[in-house]
């Protein structure tokens, strides 16, 4: 040990400084870059570990608060129950069975608690205490009581990483809710304010009357199901040029502190993007 | 270094990476706008390490702290790269606030250097791990105004926090 640390006072100060400089840096672009898939799984196991301990701790300073909107939560649930054809008659354990002759349940659920977030980086990830070991699977869609949260992008036993909405690279399929507005776009993010995404890809011809005008997911993709709320117009103009709405939309969910999200289960995802690939492959 | 100083430092790092992690990670401070920003206290860590100490041993401490702060924010090598340049850039701050011919054991802390000069060695430090941490958070030169921005609103909070810390970590010394 000692001569290490003798070893080690021989060394130039300033090769060593920009030796550990090099290797910091290497680390920041690996664990920036999205193709260090590997790499960002295994993170995700140690930020799990660390993360649900100081969640935990971090749960009982607003415990009451949470509580409260666990149980708005739950209440917002049991409203869309019937719009998403469950049957209420049944628990949700027994929904992926056909229930009568006309209803087939589509979308499931799992609940999962928020251990890790940010919004501050141009690409943001959460990490959700559920995985593999409770049917998580990659590219399931992620919301919230008032919105979308994500798609899940990596997956471990137990906690799974998902790439948040607000993500450079992320879009989500959107609509402006309405039953003459039924035209849709793409929700994406520039990288700045959490609170804000822009809707992007609406055709100018189509009027959008009211400021208040609700956002809602269209239902185009086996990430969400469709007529999730999504947030409010805030405001909107035609950039000059161009032949498309540009949308600033407030999203309902405060993405900063959000806890709690449900991992939706697309039951017919697979049957859907089987059929696609084989009409893709006859162009 | 004996055993002692080491079982001191290693005290050290256990009280602040817990303020770090378990109390200021999940602080959300009222947003400028749309400027988010956090306060970091762990920077002090670094601050405290013995006067005498080799350089070359202080910028190996602070990678290692680096790795184990940015283990529980997902954010791996940031905080690392920024606790390395601060612990380059220790001994030419600690000559601008340390009056000369000093003894080589002594330990910089806020009840030993008094409240002023401590305050200009935060200040300078923060001022230098600051600018650096959000420019590798950021990478880009595109987000400039973000850098400025929230390095100095992140400047307020975390010298703020880490005077406090440092009057508790007072008491071990």
């Amino acid at each position: 040990m000692n001569t290490f640390l003798q070893l080690l006072n021989r060394v130039n100060s300033r090769v060593l400084f920009f030796v550990l400089l090099f290797v910091s840096l290497f680390l920041i672009v690996r664990n920036n870059e999205a193709q260090g898939k590997i790499f960002l799984n295994s993170a995700g196991r140690v930020t799990g570990f660390f993360g649900s301990g100081a969640t935990a701790i971090g749960s009982y300073f607003n415990l009451r608060r949470e509580n409260e909107k666990l149980q708005h939560e739950i209440s917002v649930l049991r409203g869309q129950l019937a719009k998403d054809q469950y049957n209420t008659q049944v628990s949700i354990d027994t929904l992926q069975r056909v229930l009568d002759s006309t209803r087939i349940q589509i979308y499931k659920y799992i609940e999962a608690t928020v251990v890790n977030n940010s919004v501050d980086k141009p690409k943001n990830y959460l990490t959700l205490n559920r995985g593999r070991y409770h049917g998580v699977k990659e590219n399931m869609g992620v919301i919230t009581a008032d919105g979308v949260l994500g798609v899940v992008r990596y997956v471990s036993k137990y906690y799974c990483i998902v790439m948040s909405v607000l993500h450079t690279d992320s879009r989500v399929s959107a609509q402006i809710r309405g039953v003459d507005k039924g035209f849709y776009g793409s929700l994406v993010w520039r990288g700045k304010d959490p609170r804000f995404m822009q809707l992007v890809d609406i055709p100018k011809h189509n009027k959008i009357s009211s400021k208040e005008d609700v956002v809602e997911t269209t239902g185009f993709s086996t990430y969400y199901p469709p007529g999730v709320t999504i947030g409010k117009v805030f405001y909107h103009s035609i950039p000059p040029g161009s032949s498309n709405h540009l949308i600033q939309v407030k999203l309902n969910t405060n993405m900063a502190n959000v806890r709690y999200a449900q991992i939706v289960v697309n039951v017919h995802a697979d049957e859907i993007n089987q059929l696609e690939a084989r009409a893709k492959d006859e162009q | 270094m004996n055993s002692s100083s080491t079982l001191r430092i290693s005290l050290k790092f256990i009280i602040i990476w817990i303020l770090q992690i378990i109390v200021l990670k999940q602080v959300q401070f009222l947003p400028l706008g749309s400027y988010y920003y956090e306060a970091f206290v762990y920077p002090l860590f670094i601050l405290l390490l013995p006067f005498g100490m080799h350089v070359n041993r202080l910028m190996l401490i602070a990678f290692f702290s680096g790795l184990l702060i940015d283990a529980s924010y997902n954010t791996l090598g940031v905080h690392t790269a920024s606790a390395v340049v601060l612990a380059f850039a220790r001994p030419y701050i600690l000559a601008l606030v340390l009056p000369r011919g000093i003894d080589e054991a002594f330990t910089p802390s806020l009840g030993r250097l008094k409240f002023l000069p401590f305050l200009r060695y935060v200040i300078y430090s923060f001022l230098v791990y600051l600018p650096f941490y959000y420019i590798m958070v950021f990478f880009s030169h595109v987000f400039i105004v973000e850098i400025i921005v929230k390095s100095l609103l992140s400047f307020i909070v975390s010298v703020f926090f880490t005077l406090i810390l440092a009057g508790i970590l007072n008491g071990l010394d």
